[in-house]
């Protein structure tokens, strides 16, 4: 079992859509934990096939990223992600992607690929959308 | 038996095969608007070439003992686009591509052999191939902000580059960004450089579709060499239309022979992407050009402009907040119903959906688009 995260537009019906769809290509959730800030969904889920999931719920156009990509909320103004790249750099943290996937009312949601996870949930402790912060594995 | 492939040595089940996709193809071709290909092409009169193993293998400015290419036609091809991009004389490289990602990822190598430590920024409205690229060439980069027409922020950008003023900076400019077809603006970028006293640095320009006719624009973007661009990358069967996916990568020829001494130990001064490379798409670009000329291909950019105007006033009438960018042939709309995305074949990304009015689009594929969209719930006709 492994999670996936989804960010997508706050819906009615958007658990419902998501759960639908991976139980029509046969893929089961055994656990759901969603958050919602206004006009953004986040959604973990923990499901039995991670390749077959993630592959499903890109296919039908929503953003989704697994366990190895961490994920950050940020304010969003100019250098503030270059502030966050420094703070990395600093701990010398060897980051290998960080990207913005969603951009709304001030805030940023920034996925973050780095060499040490671990490390990078240390540093960034609270500004983490991370999964292990909402459910016991 | 097959109509269009009779002779072409196979079972009559695969002749079918092949009659039945051709047919789909030319199908579906006709209502493709959402995407950069110009479709007013023909190059049947280059067939006999596809009876010979061309392969322009290496650098298309080396001589090679294999004669079966193109290369010398290639040369008049990069040359055609060195001069509209403003390379300097006698200081440019290039060479006929797969595409327009093979270019992106030859400037960004280019790049990194050139400032090994340097830090990457592109920005969140760049093609997802720029990422894929980066992972490739393990680079490190940033993400810059877009402004809500999808051009960089230059603020953000201004940020981001003095908090990592130590690091050398390589710039990946879009010249028309994948949904709005914004325009990253290298002079600025450039000055904004200049201010923060940063001279070792790279500008790569991805013009994978406006570079083909950014040229030709009134007033002219600022995205070619004389605007700062060390490396650029354009698509040749965007605007100027082609049945196989390719481009042309142009650099500047210092950095090129630079990275080139620096890799000898392969016992080759080449250094482009692949070994054997298409000798046939040289030739497609090199009719096109000869065909259509500047003159030709200022037409019909006219052509495109005008239509893509067209576009946005005829979706307005019908209460759809369409709108494009200033000499863009990119008209973008709120996301149409699944119906209208799948009939037209039209890109979509989050909330919005995009038209491309390529040389070849009609007045008449336009209204009846629009048409369609006017008859869909009004939901979709919102902003």
């Amino acid at each position: 079992m492994q999670r996936l995260t989804v960010i997508a537009k706050n819906r009615p019906g958007l658990l419902a859509d998501l759960m639908s769809l991976l139980a029509a290509n046969n893929i089961n959730v055994r656990d759901v934990v969603a958050e919602g800030f206004s006009n953004e969904g986040i959604v973990h889920l923990t499901v039995d096939q991670l390749d077959a999931g993630l592959e499903v719920l890109t296919d039908a156009g929503y953003k989704t990223v697994t366990d190895d990509i961490l994920l950050a909320r940020i304010e969003d103004f100019p250098g503030s992600l270059a502030l966050l790249s420094r703070r990395l750099a600093d701990a010398a943290i060897d980051v290998r992607a960080m990207s913005m996937i969603q951009r709304k009312e001030g805030s940023a949601i920034v996925a973050i690929s780095s060499n040490d996870n671990a490390r990078v949930i240390e540093i960034l402790g609270p500004d983490l959308i991370a999964p292990a912060r909402l459910s016991p594995k | 038996m097959s109509t269009c492939f009779s002779d072409a040595g196979l079972s009559d089940r695969d002749l079918a095969r092949l009659d039945a996709l051709y047919e789909r193809l030319c199908d579906a071709n006709v209502n493709a608007l959402g995407y950069p290909g110009a479709k007013d092409f023909s190059y049947v009169d280059l067939a006999p070439f596809l009876t010979l193993p061309l392969n322009n293998i290496g650098d298309p400015f080396s001589k090679g003992t294999y004669r079966v290419d193109s290369r010398e036609i290639e040369r008049e091809v990069i040359s055609f686009f060195a001069d509209i991009t403003r390379a300097p004389k006698g200081e440019w490289w290039g060479y006929v591509t797969n595409g327009g990602t093979e270019g992106n990822l030859y400037g960004l190598y280019l790049a990194r052999e050139l400032l090994p430590k340097g830090i990457v920024y592109f920005s969140e409205d760049s093609h997802y191939s720029v990422s894929k690229n980066l992972h490739v060439l393990g680079m490190r980069h940033i993400m810059v902000r877009s402004q809500s027409n999808g051009e960089i922020d230059y603020d953000d950008l201004r940020e981001a580059l003095s908090i990592h003023r130590d690091v050398p900076p390589i710039i990946f400019a879009n010249i028309g960004t994948t949904m709005t077809e914004a325009r990253d603006d290298i002079s600025k970028i450039s000055a904004i450089m200049d201010h923060l006293a940063i001279r070792n640095r790279y500008i790569h320009a991805d013009a994978a579709l406006c570079g083909a006719y950014a040229a030709f624009l009134e007033p002219r973007p600022h995205y070619d060499f004389v605007d700062g661009a060390d490396s650029i990358s354009i698509s040749g069967h965007k605007f100027i239309g082609a049945p196989i996916p390719c481009g042309i990568a142009l650099a500047r020829k210092g950095h090129v022979s630079r990275v080139a001494r620096a890799i000898d130990y392969i016992g080759s001064l080449d250094t482009t992407i692949s070994g054997s490379r298409s000798g046939f798409s040289p030739l497609l670009l090199w009719h096109r050009i000869r065909s259509l000329g500047k003159r030709g291909l200022r037409a019909r950019l006219t052509h495109s402009l005008k239509f893509a105007e067209y576009t946005v006033r005829s979706l307005r009438a019908v209460g759809v907040e369409a709108w494009r960018n200033p000499n863009a042939l990119t008209v973008v709309l709120p996301h149409p119903g699944e119906a209208i995305k799948t009939r037209w074949q039209l890109a979509t990304h989050d909330d919005i959906a995009h038209i491309v009015v390529m040389p070849n689009v009609t007045r008449e594929q336009i209204d009846a688009l629009v048409a369609d969209i006017a008859k869909e719930h009004p939901i979709a006709c919102s902003a």
